[in-house]
């Protein structure tokens, strides 16, 4: 068995076994708590019952007595008896009435059917209820309970009434003595029995089930006097054998016992009752309720408990569950990993991070586990390490030795060692070649042999043992064959592993072709130095410093200064501004050049000379930076005819201004004058058309038709007059004023011209035809002046036709753009064409086109004023266009 | 009572037409002059009661029109009289200098009588 299913039946051993025991007690004592209160209450209300029934029968006793004692019953009884048979005598009539008196009014206040009187033999002579007249004469309830009514107080059984009545009743019998105290009858209450059924049914405190009866023994049975819940007809109807084993119960109480407890009622069902036997009435009393009602509460308790249980062992067995996965779970990974580890599989993690103490464990095994791990890598690294180690070195020998070789070898520089005599101990085949000695020969020759000058050869080796090296020493080497090579020797000592001087490795570079370079820069030189020496510009050098490196002859000249003097002093300080010299060379260190930068040399005598530097950095074969080579114009000459220029711009420049603010002045003196003419015309001219005006209104009858006429002209004149003032004044006004500049779209413009005359005359006939987007810079205010007037000029000249065509264009042209307005109108002759734009010019008669003559003088005024030109084409009869350009 | 319109034009032929003009307009109005600024002025300041309205020409020899504004505005008794600037300047730099000067209104002397007489009826029941 695991350790997990141990655990999943511990779990259930110790959740479930104890909540099925808990359930057990809790039904049982719960049953019996129940069933005590239950039959408390079942005894309680069967006491209750049973005292109110045996005191509600004493009451009655208390009234038979009562009427046994009446006087008049003692007295009238005997009367009404002896007078049965004549009821008409008064006597008897006397007797009733007195009865009657006093018995209907006791019948009616206790609550009686009837209060009936008897003779000895039993028959009914008396009757308080007159509907029971019919009773009167007969023997009393057929006889069967007089026997005992006469002798002593008595009540029948219970018995139901006649057809007219079917109620159940009861008689309380007693006997009456005349008063002489002997028997003379019977009294007998008719006791109706509803009230004690209901007070018997009434099962308040008895439960839904809960029933009251009673029950009578009748022979070998057992008799139901009173209704029952499942059979209200029962009463005297419904019977048991005493020997059934069915309503228990009732039996017991009918038997004269009384007790409680659990049994089985009338229909067999399991009750718990209460009986009660009443021996007054010979009865027994029954209280009882089924047990199923009972214990509902407890069946309730069960489904409910067997619910919690049941959830209870789910919930344990999952707990159990997760439980042995958290315990189990984990000591079974940390198995597997011990088997993994001892199997030799050292990445084997258990891996967990329960805070536990199977997780510590875990931890722990895997802390060990990486701790082997870890140790076994170190261990084989070291190892390989060893090995790699080991075998590099070797291999980095045999290389070093080949590559050694190779490389002495390979060098074209004459390699030789030599020991501390001066004997060569090695030399590479360069070697061989400049001393055309082969390698056995040269090994073990004297080193000094070879050279032109032995003496000096064996200095430098002799140095290199006492210093440890020698640099650039120069020697000739002496070729077998005569011939003589120059070499620079580098030489150092060699030590074995125990730094001890084993001797001496020299290698010699062959210098020949850098002696011939050498050769050759010493004559560029010279070259370059004459070149500069023969320039006339002033040239110098000069280092990252500012100081002079060398200066031409031009230099030496404008500086008065000799080269010795020069170089190596501050550049700047042959300058007017030392500063500006200093800023211009540092500019060119850091720009790389500079061009023309203006600078004056101040000659040792004072002398000024104005120049123009243009220099650059210069820089050694690798790229570094030397210094700056600088170069000097003498400008003396040229700065003369600027100043010049200059003096005669300047007088030029006051000229102009004057002349402007002569021009200035005189347009606005033209401005001011062409206002106030206009100003001043109008106020004549609104006298003429003024006083006309009142003439005709005021004097009107004073004067013929012809008379009128005259003044409607002077009127017409004056208006027209007025008319052109304010044209003349529009005009000049298009003079006055800057021209602004902005964004204008002529297309738009001509499109709310043409809006605008289509507006004034709609019945005419007309086409526009509007180019889109030609936009251009200009006066937005006398541009739409412009276009106004050379659509309204269109528009007016194409009336005559029959339908107008009036279209803006734009035409290409070589140098500008040219807008034009074409139309299909009267046109004109074009030698007149240059008249068109005069003003007040005009072309055709007023009484053909009306107007004013000024609008293309305006046109054109705008257009000059935009620098540009308008111009226009056209033919009698077949339309004009008008161009404009802008500037 | 019937308001009083001063006049002050140094032209007799506009104050002519003028005082024709207001006599057209079927209003009892009563219409005065004066030739001048100056002259104008001295009647707005002598008189006991204030004209309804002043019609004051831009142009004048002497003391100009925007004078006698500037006047009649530093005058806590006349400053609430309105005036209508009448005259024969449309520059804009005249309608502004009056409108800043106080003026209520700008009218153009236009030659056209009919045209003039349209624009003092609509003034006239504006501030009269």
């Amino acid at each position: 068995v695991t350790l997990k299913k141990k655990l999943i039946i511990l779990f259930i051993a110790f959740t479930l076994v104890p909540l099925v025991l808990f359930g057990v007690i809790i039904f049982s004592r719960a049953r019996n708590i129940l069933q005590t209160i239950r039959t408390a209450q079942l005894d309680t209300i069967a006491d209750l019952k049973k005292d109110k029934i045996e005191t509600f029968f004493h009451e009655r006793e208390a009234d038979v007595r009562s009427a046994q004692d009446f006087r008049n019953i003692r007295m009238n009884l005997p009367v009404l008896i002896k007078h049965a048979s004549d009821r008409a005598a008064p006597a008897y009539a006397h007797a009733k009435r007195t009865l009657d008196d006093q018995l209907k009014t006791f019948q009616q206040a206790y609550g009686y059917l009837d209060v009936m009187l008897t003779d000895r033999q039993g028959r009914v002579v008396y009757v308080s209820n007159n509907e029971h007249m019919a009773n009167v004469g007969k023997s009393l309830q057929d006889g069967k309970f007089f026997d005992e009514g006469r002798n002593k107080i008595f009540f029948s059984d219970i018995f139901f009434g006649n057809q007219t009545d079917p109620r159940a009743e009861m008689l309380g019998l007693g006997p009456v003595r005349d008063l002489q105290g002997n028997f003379a009858g019977v009294v007998a209450l008719e006791i109706d029995m509803e009230p004690i059924f209901k007070f018997i049914q009434d099962t308040t405190g008895l439960g839904k089930t809960g029933e009251a009866l009673i029950a009578k023994k009748e022979g070998s049975k057992m008799l139901f006097l009173s209704p029952l819940l499942h059979d209200p007809n029962a009463p005297l109807k419904r019977a048991v054998d005493l020997r059934e084993n069915i309503a228990i119960p009732a039996i017991k109480a009918a038997l004269g016992g009384s007790g409680s407890g659990i049994s089985y009622d009338y229909q067999g069902d399991e009750v718990l009752a209460a009986w009660r036997y009443i021996p007054f009435l010979r009865w027994g009393l029954v209280t009882k309720i089924d047990a199923s009602e009972v214990f509902a509460p407890v069946r309730q308790l069960k489904t409910v408990v067997i619910s919690v249980e049941l959830l209870m062992a789910l919930i344990g067995a999952l707990a159990a569950l997760a439980i042995t996965r958290t315990i189990a779970g984990p000591i079974v990974s940390l198995q597997r990993g011990a088997e993994a580890v001892a199997a030799g599989d050292l990445s084997h993690r258990v891996g967990t991070a329960a805070q536990d103490e199977i997780g510590r464990l875990s931890r722990a095994f895997d802390a060990m586990t990486d701790a082997i791990d870890q140790r076994v890598r170190e261990r084989t690294r070291e190892l390989e390490t060893a090995v790699a180690e080991r075998k590099e070195a070797e291999d980095i020998l045999k290389l070093a030795n080949a590559y050694n070789r190779s490389l002495l070898e390979a060098s074209l520089d004459p390699l030789v060692t030599i020991d501390a005599n001066g004997k060569i101990t090695d030399a590479n085949n360069a070697a061989e070649l400049v001393t055309g000695v082969s390698r056995a020969h040269l090994i073990g020759s004297d080193f000094s042999d070879y050279f032109t000058e032995p003496g000096k050869a064996r200095e430098g080796y002799q140095k290199v043992f006492t210093d440890g090296f020698v640099k650039d020493y120069p020697l000739a080497i002496h070729h077998a064959s005569g011939r003589i090579t120059h070499v620079l020797y580098n030489a150092v000592v060699y030590k074995d592993a125990g730094g001890n001087v084993q001797g001496v490795f020299a290698a010699a570079r062959d210098i020949t072709e850098r002696k011939k370079a050498e050769d050759a820069l010493r004559l560029a030189n010279a070259y370059n130095r004459s070149l500069l020496e023969a320039s006339l510009d002033p040239l110098v050098t000069i280092d990252v410093n500012g100081k002079i490196t060398d200066v031409n002859l031009a230099t030496e000249k404008v500086t008065g200064r000799s080269r010795r003097e020069l170089i190596g002093t501050d550049f700047s300080d042959y300058f007017t501004e030392p500063e500006k010299a200093r800023t211009g060379y540092r500019l060119v260190f850091q720009e790389g050049s500079v061009m023309d930068y203006a600078l004056e040399i101040r000659r040792k005598d004072g002398y000024i000379t104005p120049v123009l530097y243009n220099a650059a950095l210069y820089r050694d074969e690798a790229g570094n930076v030397i210094g700056v080579f600088a170069a000097a114009r003498d400008i003396t000459e040229r700065k003369k005819a600027e100043d010049e220029i200059k003096k005669l711009n300047r007088e030029l420049e006051a000229r102009v201004i004057e002349r402007t603010a002569q021009l200035e002045a005189s347009n606005k003196e033209l401005e001011a004058f062409a206002y106030s003419v206009s100003h001043d015309l109008r106020t004549p001219l609104r006298g003429i058309d003024g006083f006309s005006l009142a003439l005709l209104e005021d004097y009107g009858d004073v004067l013929d038709e012809t008379g009128k006429d005259y003044l409607q002209r002077v009127r017409a004149g004056a208006l027209k007059m007025g008319q052109l003032i304010d044209a003349l004044l529009n005009l000049s006004r298009l003079t006055r004023g800057e021209v602004r500049r902005a964004s204008v779209d002529l297309s738009s413009l001509a499109k709310n011209a043409a809006e605008e005359l289509r507006k004034s005359e709609p019945e005419r006939r007309a086409e526009f035809i509007i180019v889109s987007g030609a936009t251009v810079k200009g006066d937005p205010v006398m541009l739409r002046a412009v276009i106004d007037n050379l659509f309204a000029n269109a528009w007016k000249f194409t009336s005559k036709c029959g339908a107008a065509r009036i279209e803006f264009g734009v035409a290409k042209g070589e140098e500008r753009t040219a807008y034009f307005v074409r139309d299909n109108g009267s046109g004109f002759d074009m030698a007149y064409a240059n008249k068109l734009f005069t003003a007040f010019q005009r072309l055709h008669g007023a009484a053909d086109f009306p107007g004013l003559g000024i609008g293309l003088a305006t046109v054109q005024r705008i257009i000059h004023r935009h620098g540009g030109k308008v111009w226009a084409e056209g033919e009698v009869g077949k339309g004009a266009v008008f161009y404009f350009t802008l500037s | 009572v019937e308001p009083t319109v001063l006049i002050i034009d140094d032209s007799e032929d506009d104050i002519l037409l003028t005082k024709m003009v207001l006599s057209k307009l079927g209003q009892k109005i009563r219409a005065e002059s004066a030739s001048s600024g100056e002259e104008g002025l001295v009647f707005l300041r002598d008189g006991t009661e204030l004209p309804a309205l002043v019609l004051l020409d831009l142009k004048m020899p002497g003391m100009d029109g925007i004078d006698v504004l500037r006047a009649i505005r530093a005058d806590d008794r006349l400053c609430p009289i309105p005036v209508i600037i009448v005259t024969h300047s449309d520059l804009e730099s005249d309608r502004e200098a009056s409108y800043q000067s106080g003026a209520n209104s700008f009218l153009n002397k236009s030659v056209d009588l009919g045209q003039f007489t349209q624009n003092i009826r609509s003034e006239l029941e504006k501030w009269v």
